[in-house]
């Protein structure tokens, strides 16, 4: 009974410990933390403290989120009810705090909670910000898979794939996935996110929500050609098919090659202009490009959308869910594949074969004349 | 339900209930001073042409890219040739001696804006690019970003629209040629609309301005650009406003028009500071256990509106099997990135020297507690933890740095 009662109290005093942690952070340690300055000199201080493992400290720390998330939910219930903004503020400064929490406890706490089915709408709207993390949450559940990215990883996708199993929510869907992307020791098999890929297409009551269209960028973040073929084939919406694809064919474009030749049900200005950003530089994609273009079964019409636009080096950017933001080519790439693509097109020009685009193929030598002087 | 469509001219323009008249206008575009082409900041403007549209555009950030609205450049189904640039025109015709085909740019599009309800408003609230070329698209320094521009625009600053309206206040009446135009200076305050994007009324400008830049000007100070003009009706005026966010954008183009050879340029310029932190505490690890032992530096002297640029990394690790170790860096706010995972089976100590991390951290606050978290899961070799440091660069965030 002694040692129980002791047990207890070394529970509650690691408690009040941490408590005091997150009221008082440590104080500067002279010895070891005053940082190094480079120019320009300014003052400043720093601390340094360590964590080891504890279970007694872990089970404060997880009271203290579940204390953290029965608050919260008391909070904006409570009238007058708090604004968006108020809401995203509070959840920010959570999300911070609980970052510094011991990795795993986060995890299954976050688990646990989730479990609980608790959830109260935000009056947000589901965005994706800086490196993956949410920057809206429509929901507080939402916010709970969101703040599992800075909790042990393993743990981490071990509650993301018993949620993807169950949840009727495609935003719920799309941030639990996240814990199965990222690189790393938790990182699912290629196998096992073009299921989830799979799955996702075929939800159709979801295909009008951010939280699926944001889960598109999963096919880029897989970059095989089975997750660029589903996609080809999926019958969604149209404009965020385009986006996926060529996002996709940016990073990965011998990935999408071969479908690009042989799937027949591709719009054809769709696949003249993700045919335009294969990369000539490498003998494989420039004879798939020829190849391509001297197909008896393509149209002027399709023929001319792809020479005005190949080697295409425009693209899409912005913030996602998985991984970094798309920034998919460089100066010496562009400049490379420009000077083999221009071999391509004198070789096209002197083909009879080819007499009927030549007006297209000139305007084009035309171009990579430029361009490939200007790289110089 | 008024009918929004995008004309040929590469604008915005409701069709339907409201007429040119029943608009009060205060202030529209009048032609600039033709001696002033030169100056700033009409020197930074240019003509923007597509097969489909025309449209105005501004160097800025770097010598070799410029800024537009994406319904300008973004043909109708798809990517095509990309648009010519012309730069700082002030005739009837674009000379194409003077024009330079670009080599493509950069559309700031998240995926969300396609399925939004708001539908066309919610894509004009992000409707940027940023084009690049392979050579100077001017003569003399580029423009420098305002990355407050959707603070100032909605306060009390000098503000000028500049650029290559086809029409004025959206009647049908064309502009003669390619004369740049000027609408302000003025001081009314922009108020939010949708997304990143701010708008004003008793304002109009007119189809082909779009693309075109918003500058906005303090006391003492020059003009610098706060925004790009996507969309307008008579009388109304959109403008999507520079914040920090456009970072995102600049970086994804950096890497386009860096040179190789220019990679050693140092990071720090104006407005950023690089400062170190070390942690010199030596402790044995917890040897075979799946709990994580974490070691936090306080990151601290940047100010509170500081942003990470760039991350740097050195650690030290005495072991005698590498291969037992998971190591991962968190910073403020939960960002991450794993380090090691339990790779080097048989091989001892892991040493890391100015490993560069930034990318999992760009654009973070710099400011807070940053940790490295370690374990080692296999029990037999132990252990210790000598030292780490953290190279922290910061920029402010109504900094760019251009590469």
């Amino acid at each position: 009974m002694k040692i129980r009662s002791a047990w207890w109290g070394l529970v509650v005093l690691a408690g009040a410990i941490l408590i005091a942690l997150r009221i008082f952070p440590p104080s500067a340690d002279s010895n070891n933390s005053l940082p190094e300055e480079q120019a320009p000199k300014r003052s400043q201080s720093s601390s340094a403290d360590s964590t080891l493992p504890g279970p007694l400290v872990s089970k404060a720390a997880g009271k203290m989120i579940e204390a953290d998330w029965n608050e919260l939910l008391e909070w904006i219930d409570r009238e007058p009810k708090p604004t968006a903004e108020e809401i995203r503020q509070r959840l920010l400064a959570l999300r911070e705090a609980w970052a510094e929490m011991d990795p795993i406890v986060l995890a299954e706490t976050i688990g646990r909670l989730l479990d609980s089915q608790q959830d109260t709408p935000t009056g947000m709207k589901f965005k994706v910000g800086l490196h993956g993390f949410l920057d809206g949450w429509p929901t507080l559940r939402v916010f709970l898979l969101d703040a599992l990215v800075a909790a042990d990883p393993d743990t981490a996708a071990a509650v993301a794939r018993r949620l993807l199993d169950q949840t009727g929510s495609p935003e719920e869907f799309a941030v639990a996935l996240r814990s199965l992307t990222r690189e790393g020791f938790a990182r699912a098999d290629d196998g096992e996110l073009q299921q989830h890929f799979k799955t996702l297409l075929d939800k159709r009551e979801w295909q009008s929500s951010a939280g699926f269209a944001e889960s598109l960028d999963l096919a880029r973040n897989v970059g095989t050609g089975v997750i660029a073929l589903d996609l080809l084939r999926w019958n969604g919406n149209m404009e965020l098919k385009s986006m996926a694809l060529h996002e996709f064919a940016a990073d990965h474009p011998k990935e999408i090659s071969d479908s690009l030749l042989t799937e027949t049900d591709i719009p054809p200005s769709l696949r003249a202009t993700l045919m335009a950003r294969l990369d000539p530089q490498f003998p494989d994609q420039a004879a798939t490009v020829d190849q391509y273009l001297r197909d008896p079964a393509r149209t002027n019409e399709e023929a001319a959308v792809f020479l005005k636009a190949f080697p295409l080096r425009s693209a899409t950017t912005g913030t996602r869910l998985y991984g970094h933001p798309p920034a998919p080519y460089q100066r010496d790439q562009i400049a490379a594949g420009d000077r083999a693509a221009l071999d391509l097109v004198k070789g096209w020009l002197a083909d009879p074969a080819l007499e009927s685009i030549r007006p297209e193929l000139a305007n084009l030598q035309k171009r990579l004349d430029q361009w490939v002087e200007e790289e110089k | 339900m008024k009918n929004l469509k995008i004309t040929a001219l590469g604008t915005l323009f409701f069709a339907g209930t409201l007429s040119v008249e029943a608009a009060p206008k205060t202030i529209f575009p009048v032609k600039i001073d033709p001696a002033t082409v030169d100056q700033e900041p009409y020197r930074f403007n240019g003509v923007v042409l597509t097969a489909a549209a025309r449209g105005s555009g501004f160097c800025a950030w770097n010598q070799q890219t410029y800024f537009s609205a994406a319904h300008v450049v973004y043909e109708e189904g798809g990517w095509g040739e990309p648009p010519v640039w012309s730069p700082a025109v002030n005739s009837d015709e674009v000379d194409p001696a003077d024009s330079i085909r670009t080599r493509g740019y950069y559309r700031f599009k998240s995926y969300a804006d396609i399925v939004d309800e708001k539908g066309v408003s919610a894509a004009f609230g992000k409707d940027v690019i940023l084009g690049f070329a392979f050579k100077n698209l001017i003569q003399g320094t580029p423009a420098t970003l305002n990355l407050d521009g959707n603070s100032d625009l909605r306060g009390n600053v000098s503000k000028l629209i500049t650029g290559y309206p086809a029409k004025i206040f959206y009647n049908d009446k064309e502009t003669d040629g390619y004369h740049m135009y000027e609408t302000g200076p003025f001081e009314i305050p922009f108020s939010n609309s949708s997304q990143e994007s701010v708008a004003v009324t008793k304002l109009s400008t007119g189809p082909g301005n779009s693309g075109g830049p918003i500058w906005t000007k303090s006391p003492g100070q020059g003009w610098s650009a706060a925004g790009v003009l996507v969309g307008g009706l008579p009388s109304e005026t959109t403008v999507y406003a520079f914040s920090n966010s456009i970072n995102l954008l600049t970086d994804s183009v950096a890497p386009v028009i860096r040179k190789k050879q220019e990679a050693a340029v140092p990071e720090a310029t104006v407005g950023a500071s690089t400062l170190y932190f070390p942690y010199n505490k030596s402790q044995t690890l917890p040897d075979g256990t799946s709990n994580w032992s974490s070691f936090s530096v306080s990151i601290r002297g940047f100010g509170e509106h500081m942003n990470v640029k760039t991350v740097k990394l050195n650690l030290s690790i005495d072991t005698n099997h590498r291969g037992d170790l998971q190591i991962m860096l968190v910073s403020a706010g939960g960002y991450s990135v794993i380090l090691h995972n339990e790779e080097g089976a048989g091989k001892d100590n892991f040493v890391l020297r100015d490993f560069d991390v930034s990318s999992s951290f760009t654009g973070a606050r710099a400011e807070g507690k940053w940790s490295l978290r370690v374990r080692d899961r296999l029990k037999g070799d132990v252990a210790k933890l000598n030292s780490f440091r953290l190279e922290v660069t910061a920029t402010e965030r109504n900094g760019s740095t251009p590469p």
